[in-house]
C-alpha cells in the first residue's frame, strides 16, 4: 500500500542524532500513514551498522514503514537528496535532517493547513507548507523561535534571508509540488537548500504558514567542520545563478547579497577558529560591498547610541 | 516522485535544459508557443527547464509556463545610465554606415550583450543542452563560451532563406548575415521544420540537421463530428505584411456580395491592424471582422468552414495544421514555403497558381470552395489524418532524441 507520506532523511556519521530525529518522527501526533526514507552517504562502517540499528529499531517499535538505502560512498549532501527524491512513491513528501527534530504536533498543523487550502479551492500542487522554528545553538541550553515571514517577493526574501529561510525541514507539500523545484544542484555541498526553495519560488512556487504559528521543529545548528571556502563559493555561485533577477533590483539590494554572503563565510571561518580567512572575508564585505557595509556601521551606531 | 519514471521511456534521466530565444515577454507568435509548448511537455517528462530571453521590456511570457519551468530575462532593465548609454547606441546603429570597421562596431553593439551574458548565465547554471530559438538566439548561443560540456542546439522556425539571405530580417547588417550561417557550424544539432529546409545546408551541417516539426494537437474524431460549422471562412495570424491579409480582404471585397450569409473572421493582432480594418472600411464590408487576439481560438477552427491563408511564405505555420486537425479545408498559394508542404491540393485544401493575377486567381479559388459544401466537407475530413505524424507525443520523443542521444536521429517525422 503507498503511505500518504514520505519523510526524507539523509544521514552521515551521527546515529545519536538519527535516533532523535527518528523519536520525534515517531511521536508525531498525525495518523496518516508514512514511510521513513534514510539514505546513509557512505559513513564509516561502525556509524552506518549504528544507525541501521536505530533505524530496525525505529521501525520495529513505532510500526512505520522505513527504508534505509546506503551510498557505497560519501557523495555529499545534494547527490544523497537527490536519491532520496527518487525514492519517493508517496503523494506528499517531506524532510527531516538527522540530528533536528520535529515537535509532536507538525505535521498534524501542515496537514491540515494544507487541506484547508484544498477545500479553499488553493492548488496545492504548487505550494510548501512552511511553519516557524526553535533555532538552538550547539552547545547552547536555549533556543530563539523564528517565524517564516512568507509575504512579499519569496525569491528576494529567500536570497535575504531575513525573514524568510531555506530549511528543508520545516516543509510539507505534494510530491507533485516537490517537483517544481526539480533537483538538488550537485556543484552545491553547501547551500544546496536556498538554491533548491529559490528553483521552487522561480518555477511557480509558493510557500505558505499555518495560521497556527507555534514552532513545529528544533534546528540544533553548529558551524563547526563547515568549510568557509566551501560556503563562500557556493553562495557565490547561487548569486551568479541568480544575477539575472538581482540585476533587476535596486543597487542597495544588491550590495547587501553581496555583503551577506562575505559575512557568512567570515562566521563559518571564524566559528571553525580561522581568524586569518574570517577577517579576509569581512574586508571582502566592507570593500566589495561598501553601501552595505556604511548601512551596517550606521545601525550598529545608532544601535549604540540608543542602548547608551 | 521518482524522476527517471516521468520520462515516456522510462529510461531518461532528467537533465538541465536551457531554451533561448531573444524576445518573449507577451508575445504571441507561432516560434514563442512552440518553443513554451515543448518546454512545458519537456517538464513534464521530468526534465528541469528554464527559458532564457534578451530584451529591455520585463514581463511574462504570454504563453502560460507549466508549473517548474522557468523564464529568465538575462538583459537588465533600460533605467537610468543604462538609458541614456542606450539611446546614444540606438541611433549609433541607425546612422553607421554598413561598411568596416563601423559594422562590426555596430554588430558588437546589437549582439555583444546577448552573447555576454548568456555565455555567463549558461556558465553559472551549467545546462546539458541549450537550445537557441531563431537566429539572433543562435549567434548568441554559438558565441558563448560555456566552459562544461554541453549540446548546443539551433531550433529554426522559418524557411532558411529567410533565415539567411532576407536583408529585412533579424540583424539588417550585412556583416550579420554572413555570421549567422557561418556560425551555425558551432551547433551539435540543427532543428529544421521539413525535409526540404535540410536540403539548404551544406553537407556538414547536413550531418547534424534533423527534421523535426512542430507538434500538432490532435482531435478526437467525436469532437469533430460534433462541432456545429458555420458558414465561416477564418484567417490566423499575426497582422503583419507577410500573411497578407489585405489580399484576403480585397479577394473578399471581390466574392462577398455573392455570399451574404458568410462572413469572414480574421485572428490575431500586429503592426496592419489599423491599415486592415481601414480597407475593411473603404469596402465597407460589413461581415468582415478583425476578431483580435483569441485565447480560445482552438475553438474558432471547430465553428468555421474554410482556413483562408494567403501568406507569402511561413516556416512551418501552426495556424495551417491546426485548422488541418480541425477539419478545416486550406486555401493558400502554392509557392508558399511550409503551407505548400503541409496542404494537399485538391485533397485537403488548394493550392492557387502564384503565377498571373494572385488575387483574382485566390478570389475564384476561395468562392469556388465556398460554392461546394460537399467539397469543403471532403476536404475537411482529410485534413485530421493528415496531421497524424505531428501528434505531440511523437514529436517530444523526436525532441528527447535530438538533445540527449549520441546520434543525430536521420529523417525525423517528416523526413
Amino acid at each position: 500500500m503507498t503511505p500518504a507520506l514520505d519523510v526524507l532523511l539523509p544521514h552521515y556519521r551521527d546515529p545519536a542524532g538519527l535516533k532523535l530525529s527518528l523519536s520525534s518522527i515517531a511521536a508525531q501526533t498525525w495518523g496518516g500513514r508514512m514511510r521513513v526514507i534514510i539514505v546513509d552517504d557512505g559513513s564509516p562502517e561502525p556509524d552506518r551498522i549504528e544507525a541501521e540499528e536505530v533505524a530496525q529499531e525505529f521501525a520495529r517499535t513505532s510500526g512505520i514503514d522505513m527504508l534505509f538505502l546506503v551510498n557505497a560512498q560519501n557523495l555529499g549532501r545534494p547527490k544523497t537528496r537527490n536519491r532520496l527524491l527518487d525514492a519517493v512513491e508517496a503523494d506528499h513528501v517531506t524532510w527531516l535532517d538527522a540530528g533536528d527534530i520535529w515537535y509532536p504536533e507538525k505535521l498534524e498543523v501542515q496537514f491540515n493547513h494544507l487541506s484547508r487550502l484544498r477545500m479553499a479551492g488553493v492548488d496545492i500542487d504548487r505550494i510548501w507548507v512552511t511553519g516557524a522554528y526553535d533555532w538552538q545553538q550547539v552547545g547552547s541550553t536555549s533556543a530563539r523561535t523564528l517565524q517564516q515571514q512568507v509575504q512579499g517577493d519569496q525569491v528576494l526574501e529567500l536570497l535575504d534571508g531575513g525573514n524568510l529561510r531555506a530549511y528543508l525541514w520545516t516543509l510539507l507539500g505534494t510530491a507533485r509540488a516537490f517537483r517544481i523545484a526539480g533537483r538538488f544542484d550537485e556543484r552545491l555541498p553547501r547551500l544546496q537548500d536556498l538554491d533548491y526553495f529559490l528553483h521552487f519560488v522561480r518555477g511557480g512556487g509558493k510557500l505558505v504558514v499555518p495560521e497556527d504559528n507555534r514552532p513545529l521543529c528544533r534546528y540544533f545548528k553548529s558551524d563547526i567542520g563547515r568549510n568557509a571556502r566551501e560556503v563562500h563559493a557556493c553562495h557565490k555561485l547561487i548569486l551568479a545563478k541568480m544575477q539575472p533577477v538581482i540585476q533587476t533590483q535596486p543597487p542597495a539590494l544588491r550590495s547587501k547579497l553581496h555583503y551577506k554572503a562575505n559575512r557568512l563565510a567570515a562566521r563559518f571561518a571564524k566559528s571553525n577558529g580561522n581568524r586569518l580567512l574570517a577577517a579576509n572575508y569581512l574586508a571582502q564585505a566592507a570593500f566589495g560591498s561598501p553601501r552595505h557595509t556604511l548601512r551596517v556601521f550606521k545601525s550598529v551606531l545608532t544601535g549604540k547610541a540608543s542602548r547608551a | 516522485m521518482n524522476a527517471r519514471s516521468q520520462t515516456r521511456a522510462g529510461t531518461r534521466p532528467p537533465r538541465k535544459i536551457l531554451f533561448v530565444i531573444e524576445k518573449l515577454t507577451a508575445r504571441s507568435g507561432g516560434a514563442e508557443r512552440v518553443l513554451i509548448e515543448t518546454a512545458n511537455a519537456l517538464a513534464a517528462r521530468g526534465h528541469m527547464v528554464e527559458i532564457a530571453s534578451h530584451e529591455f521590456r520585463h514581463g511574462t511570457p504570454f504563453y502560460p509556463l507549466a508549473p517548474g519551468v522557468i523564464a529568465v530575462n538575462l538583459r537588465p532593465p533600460r533605467r537610468g545610465l543604462r538609458r541614456i548609454v542606450g539611446r546614444a547606441r540606438d541611433l549609433w546603429h541607425k546612422v553607421m554606415p554598413d561598411l568596416p570597421p563601423f559594422d562590426l562596431l555596430t554588430w558588437v553593439s546589437r549582439n555583444g550583450g546577448f552573447w555576454r551574458r548568456l555565455q555567463a548565465y549558461i556558465r553559472a547554471t551549467e545546462p546539458d543542452v541549450t537550445i537557441a530559438f531563431m537566429p539572433p538566439a543562435t549567434t548568441a548561443l554559438a558565441l558563448a563560451e560555456p566552459g562544461h560540456k554541453m549540446r548546443r542546439v539551433t531550433s529554426t522556425h522559418n524557411a532558411p532563406v529567410q533565415d539567411f539571405h532576407n536583408p529585412v530580417r533579424w540583424d539588417p547588417s550585412r556583416l550579420d548575415r554572413r555570421r549567422r550561417l557561418r556560425l551555425m557550424g558551432k551547433m551539435d544539432r540543427i532543428a529544421v521544420l521539413l525535409p526540404e529546409y535540410r536540403d539548404f545546408y551544406s553537407a556538414a551541417l547536413q550531418a547534424r540537421a534533423l527534421v523535426l516539426p512542430n507538434a500538432v494537437p490532435q482531435i478526437a474524431p467525436e469532437v469533430l463530428a460534433a462541432s456545429p460549422r458555420r458558414k465561416t471562412v477564418m484567417a490566423v495570424g499575426r497582422l503583419a505584411t507577410v500573411k497578407r491579409h489585405d489580399l484576403l480582404i480585397e479577394a473578399w471585397a471581390k466574392i462577398a456580395p455573392d455570399f451574404p450569409d458568410w462572413d469572414l473572421r480574421i485572428y490575431g493582432e500586429g503592426p496592419l491592424k489599423a491599415d486592415l480594418a481601414a480597407r475593411i472600411a473603404q469596402y465597407g464590408l460589413t461581415n468582415a471582422h478583425l476578431m483580435g487576439h483569441q485565447t480560445n481560438v482552438a475553438e474558432c477552427y471547430l465553428e468555421a468552414s474554410i482556413l483562408a491563408h494567403p501568406a507569402e511564405f511561413e516556416g512551418f505555420p501552426l495556424a495551417v495544421t491546426e485548422a488541418l486537425a480541425s477539419g478545416l479545408p486550406v486555401v493558400g498559394f502554392e509557392d508558399c514555403s511550409g503551407l505548400n508542404r503541409l496542404v494537399k491540393d485538391g485533397e485537403t485544401g488548394i493550392l492557387v497558381a502564384a503565377d498571373g493575377d494572385r488575387l483574382a486567381q485566390y478570389s475564384a479559388a476561395l468562392a469556388g470552395l465556398m460554392r461546394d459544401p460537399t467539397r469543403i466537407r471532403q476536404m475537411g475530413a482529410a485534413g485530421p489524418a493528415s496531421m497524424a505524424a505531428y501528434a505531440p507525443d511523437a514529436v517530444i520523443d523526436l525532441w528527447e532524441e535530438m538533445l540527449f542521444d549520441a546520434d543525430v536521429p536521420r529523417g525525423g517525422l517528416a523526413g
